[in-house]
């Protein structure tokens, strides 16, 4: 997981960060970015995208190995 | 049936989607996108296990910088303390202090003429003039590479993402240079640097897979603004300067754009 985070870029990282974890809202990001409420909904887009894309490997084993447990 | 995209399931999930009623039918119907929330919902899980990560280094600066301006009107009473009785009586002590140290000075030390003053000053300035310069080159490759890209009919999709990160490096140093030349009174540089900021937050903040007619629509916006003529404009009066320090600044942003009309 910290590998998929610094994978991202430093406005992703923050916009994820206040997003997903401060709870904050697209304004209130976009303050900080100073950038548009559209640009950041797409920063916060893309960070989610590349952090599932990272981790959908990881997530989909840990799922397999559960079910091969229950088979 | 039309499915939902990836993006519109993310904003639906932090429910920052404007159609989230038609969402919500839709997912009702529709197995697939069910599925595709069910999945991107995982993503969401493993986050929140997750202990809150370091947002990056330069986090609090980002911040810091978003909320300094408005902290100017605070941060100017801060002297206001020192006219608490008791810190009046130490306060007129330093005073006191201050003058002596000052009178003394007068009696045993030169004075920094004004030429050395003058000198500082042209020092400031050359370094600001060779650092913007710099900078403006970088941001001239950048804006070169988008408008002078060959174009990709057959691709369904075009990657920007190296010259993205470039643009998201560019705006950081163009914050700084900016703030500078403010302080340093040079108008036409803030007016230029400001422009620029806006054209590269806007390359930094696209998708990072655009479409044929997206990126055209971006490069044709740098084209429509004549932000590269700008830039060469002010990069070539700073390019003189730096040869010629004794020089005048660059010509006005109006100046500049009444010849390029004609």
């Amino acid at each position: 997981m910290k590998a998929a985070l610094a994978e991202l870029s430093p406005a992703e990282r923050t916009a994820i960060v206040m997003r997903h974890w401060d709870g904050c809202g697209i304004e209130e990001i976009a303050a900080v970015l100073n950038s548009s409420s559209n640009a950041t909904k797409n920063t916060v887009f893309r960070a989610v995208q590349k952090l599932r894309r990272a981790l959908t490997p990881f997530l989909e084993g840990k799922e397999a190995r559960a079910m091969g447990m229950e088979g | 049936m039309k499915h939902r995209t990836e993006e519109e399931l993310i904003g639906y999930r932090y429910g920052e989607v404007k159609e989230r009623e038609f969402i919500t039918a839709h997912l009702k119907e529709c197995a697939e996108c069910r599925e595709e929330l069910a999945r991107i919902e995982t993503v969401f899980g493993a986050l929140d296990a997750m202990p809150v990560p370091d947002p990056g280094e330069d986090y609090g600066e980002r911040v810091w910088r978003r909320i300094a301006s408005r902290l100017d009107e605070k941060r100017a009473r801060w002297w206001e303390a020192f006219f608490v009785p008791q810190r009046l009586v130490a306060l007129g002590g330093v005073a006191a202090l201050v003058i002596l140290a000052f009178v003394a000075g007068r009696w045993t030390k030169p004075q920094i003429s004004v030429t050395e003053q003058t000198d500082a000053a042209k020092v400031r300035e050359r370094v600001l003039v060779v650092a913007v310069g710099e900078h403006l080159g970088r941001t001239e490759m950048v804006l070169m590479e988008l408008e002078n890209a060959p174009e990709r009919k057959g691709q369904k999709t075009i990657n920007i993402s190296e010259t993205q990160h470039r643009a998201e490096d560019l705006v950081e140093e163009n914050r700084l240079y900016r703030q500078t030349a403010l302080k340093e009174g040079d108008r036409a540089m803030v007016s230029t640097l400001d422009e620029l900021e806006r054209v590269l937050l806007d390359i930094a903040n696209s998708p990072e897979e655009v479409t044929p007619a997206a990126f055209e629509t971006i490069r044709k916006r740098i084209e429509a603004q004549g932000i590269l003529f700008k830039v060469r404009i002010v990069k070539q009066g700073l390019d003189e300067r730096k040869a010629n320090p004794e020089a005048k600044p660059a010509e006005s942003q109006t100046k500049v754009t009444e010849r390029k009309k004609v």
